[in-house]
């Protein structure tokens, strides 16, 4: 009885930790985001310093004022994302949550919530990410059917391997960062538009990075579901698993800038490439065996 | 009115006859009906070969005619009108249960990417094509009971039973509580979600049950995912054209329907999901999705409610709860307009497209004319060559499986 509530209280523990982990995480992800693609041009950039200190003052007004109904909706489905996804191992708390399709959602209602207006051809991201969101949920029940959602899914790829569902589902991944990728600091302003609160205005960005850091981090655990660390792998397991998360992230990041700075993105050609060779080496993953 | 809807799909459901005749008198009250050319022969065709998959097909417009087929300035929709064809609609795929269910997936399909295709190209607003979820869903369940899968035919019936009550649910209170329709999205806390989970988990599970599903199922998804995204076009424009207050009943409704509403149809509807197979469930926590999978939405709404509301506090603002909430809807109906600007005009096809469409019209007249034929240039459509020949590999995958 007590080893079990010990358990308990380290998967609550583990949740925490990944939360706080990835809510620091999120200004720099976003700070990545925003100034490599200059930084690669060869323009001198701001210190990820004043990002940081912006969301520091952002949660310390947090406690102070409460937010407005909007905002607060658009930063619950940021947290919920980054609690529900299994980030260092599958361990956590709610990551048994963690659906695919229903993660996807709650991010893209997010970012419609985020500001008091859409960003300009918003429609055009949200109706193929949705078919792909779709696609990627039919693949994973029909390569790996018995799996219970993302954390099963990476505990069942570490007892048995299946290359055709790995590559169908970083094929998704892919289609996904190309069809919808994260929201730039110009769209921020964008959706903005209209907004004269300048405390409003700061909360905003900073929870669009909270967005932001929630669908890199989807897209990654889709494209390496095996780098998540099981929940019984012990003391090293959690270290390595923290490892594969420090690089599954670097690597996110580096895609989304690269797809950003060679002008690939929300190019539908692409997308549905991509979405068709998911499909394909899922059915041929499906039938060689 | 739930109660009439609820004793009509029970009688249409045991007595074939009885449906016929419904949609008989259906069929002749509709104001914009379906052209009689078309609309009596498939009718009398329906009562002499109840269950061949063509004419299951045929019938399928008289029915969403007037829903679906509508011209760009119709005006509003007639009610309860679209809940009673749904539930008829649902009824005859069910009397039908030797009709190809593959065939009528691709019926099925085709009619909406025909008609969203429609739109688009005539720059008008689709109709409410989610009105065919449940007849696709229900052709789920003919299917998987053909096949002898009592899990996959339960898990589908289910989502058909959830997607026909909102539409009666909105049909019914929709007069009084607009915002009601807004429990049909697909969007994380709302019923609608339930629908299209449980619907791509149903059609899954055909493809892990029944060879040669795997691709029809991966179809049926994605269907399933547009005719969700249709329905943010149909929600947005209820938000459009009705410009009151958000009144506290009504964000009560939407709160405690996203909450307790699929709990409470699966829970009712115990004994007809129990006749299909499976055990009695009550599900408050999770539900399962037939083939391992459990979408615990309860759970994740729950703990998204609790975040929020320690991030707003409403304990502080007068009103509280209901008054904070009540701003979230504007900021929905916001959301939803994102769809609009999709329909307004027809696109306009670039200017290469159009010489390729000149030019082929060109080499037409030119091979009508008998001269030497010249091969036309079509370097721009390679990506699509691809594709297609991709397709191709699928297909021939499909039939080899």
């Amino acid at each position: 009885m007590e080893h079990e509530i010990g358990l308990i209280l380290l998967s609550v523990l583990e949740a925490l930790f990944q939360l706080g982990l990835l809510l620091v995480l999120a200004p720099v992800m976003g700070w990545c985001l925003d100034t490599l693609p200059f930084w690669l041009a060869g323009r001198s950039v701001g210190t990820v310093r004043f990002r940081l200190l912006q969301t520091a003052r952002f949660w310390r007004s947090l406690v102070q004022v409460p937010l407005g109904g909007r905002p607060a909706l658009a930063l619950t489905a940021g947290v919920l994302t980054l609690v529900c996804l299994p980030a260092v191992t599958t361990g956590s708390v709610l990551s048994s949550l963690a659906d695919p399709l229903v993660i996807g959602l709650v991010v893209l209602l997010g970012r419609g919530f985020l500001g008091p207006g859409l960003v300009q051809g918003e429609a055009a991201r949200l109706v193929p990410a949705v078919l792909l969101l779709c696609l990627t949920e039919a693949l994973i029940a029909l390569a790996a059917p018995g799996t219970d959602g993302l954390s099963g899914l990476c505990a069942m790829l570490h007892i048995e391997p299946e290359p055709g569902l790995e590559g169908a589902l970083a094929a998704c991944a892919l289609a996904l960062g190309i069809a919808c990728p994260p929201l730039r600091s110009d769209d921020v302003t964008q959706m903005l538009s209209g907004l004269r609160d300048r405390h409003e205005r700061e909360a905003a960005r900073s929870i669009a990075d909270v967005l932001n850091c929630g669908w890199l981090l989807l897209l990654g655990d889709l494209a390496l579901p095996v780098s998540v660390g099981l929940a019984q792998g012990g003391v090293q397991g959690w270290w390595l698993g923290l490892l594969a998360l420090g690089g599954r992230l670097a690597l996110t990041v580096a895609v989304a800038v690269g797809l950003r700075l060679m002008a690939q993105e929300r190019s539908a050609r692409l997308t549905a490439l991509f979405a068709g060779v998911a499909l394909l080496l899922a059915l041929a993953g499906r039938f060689g065996t | 009115m739930v109660l009439c809807v609820a004793a009509l799909a029970a009688v249409l459901g045991l007595s074939p006859a009885v449906q016929a005749v419904a949609l008989g008198v259906i069929a002749a009250q509709d104001r914009e009906a379906c052209p009689a050319v078309w609309s009596v022969p498939a009718l009398l065709l329906s009562v002499l070969f109840p269950a061949q998959t063509v004419v299951v097909l045929a019938v399928l417009p008289v029915l969403f005619w007037s829903a679906l087929v509508r011209r760009p300035d119709g005006g509003q929709e007639g009610g309860a009108f679209p809940a009673v064809m749904g539930v008829l609609g649902v009824s005859l795929v069910w009397h039908a249960p030797a009709a190809v269910s593959a065939e009528l997936v691709a019926g099925l399909g085709a009619a909406v990417i025909g008609l969203l295709g429609r739109s688009v190209l005539g720059a008008c607003r689709p109709g409410d094509l989610g009105l065919l979820r449940p007849v696709l869903l229900m052709v789920l369940v003919v299917a998987a009971q053909a096949e002898g899968l009592a899990v996959c035919a339960r898990i589908a019936l289910e989502a058909t039973l959830l997607d026909l009550s909102l539409l009666v649910l909105t049909a019914a209170l929709g007069r009084v509580f607009p915002v009601l329709s807004v429990l049909r999205l697909p969007f994380p806390p709302l019923p609608g979600l339930v629908v299209l989970w449980l619907g791509i988990h149903a059609a899954l599970g055909m493809a892990a049950g029944v060879e040669g599903w795997s691709v029809l199922g991966v179809g049926v998804a994605l269907l399933l995912g547009l005719l969700g995204l249709s329905d943010i076009l149909v929600v947005g424009r209820v938000f459009r054209a009705w410009q009151g207050r958000v009144s506290g009943v009504s964000v009560l409704l939407v709160g405690a329907g996203s909450l307790l509403l699929p709990a409470l149809v699966f829970g009712m509807l115990s004994p007809v999901l129990h006749f299909v197979g499976g055990e009695w469930v009550w599900p408050v926590w999770r539900m399962g999705g037939g083939d391992g999978a459990s979408l615990r939405l309860p759970a994740f709404v729950l703990t998204g409610a609790v975040l929020w509301c320690v991030l707003v506090r409403p304990w502080q603002i007068v009103g509280g709860i209901v008054q904070t909430a009540s701003m979230l809807l504007p900021a929905l109906g916001n959301l939803l307009s994102v769809g609009d600007g999709l329909f307004e005009e027809a696109p306009s096809l670039g200017w290469k497209m159009r010489c390729v469409i000149v030019e082929g019209r060109r080499r037409l007249r030119v091979l009508q004319g008998m001269k030497a034929p010249v091969l036309p240039d079509l370097r721009q459509g390679a990506v699509g060559l691809w594709l297609m020949l991709l397709g191709l590999v699928l297909a021939v995958l499909g039939v080899m499986a």
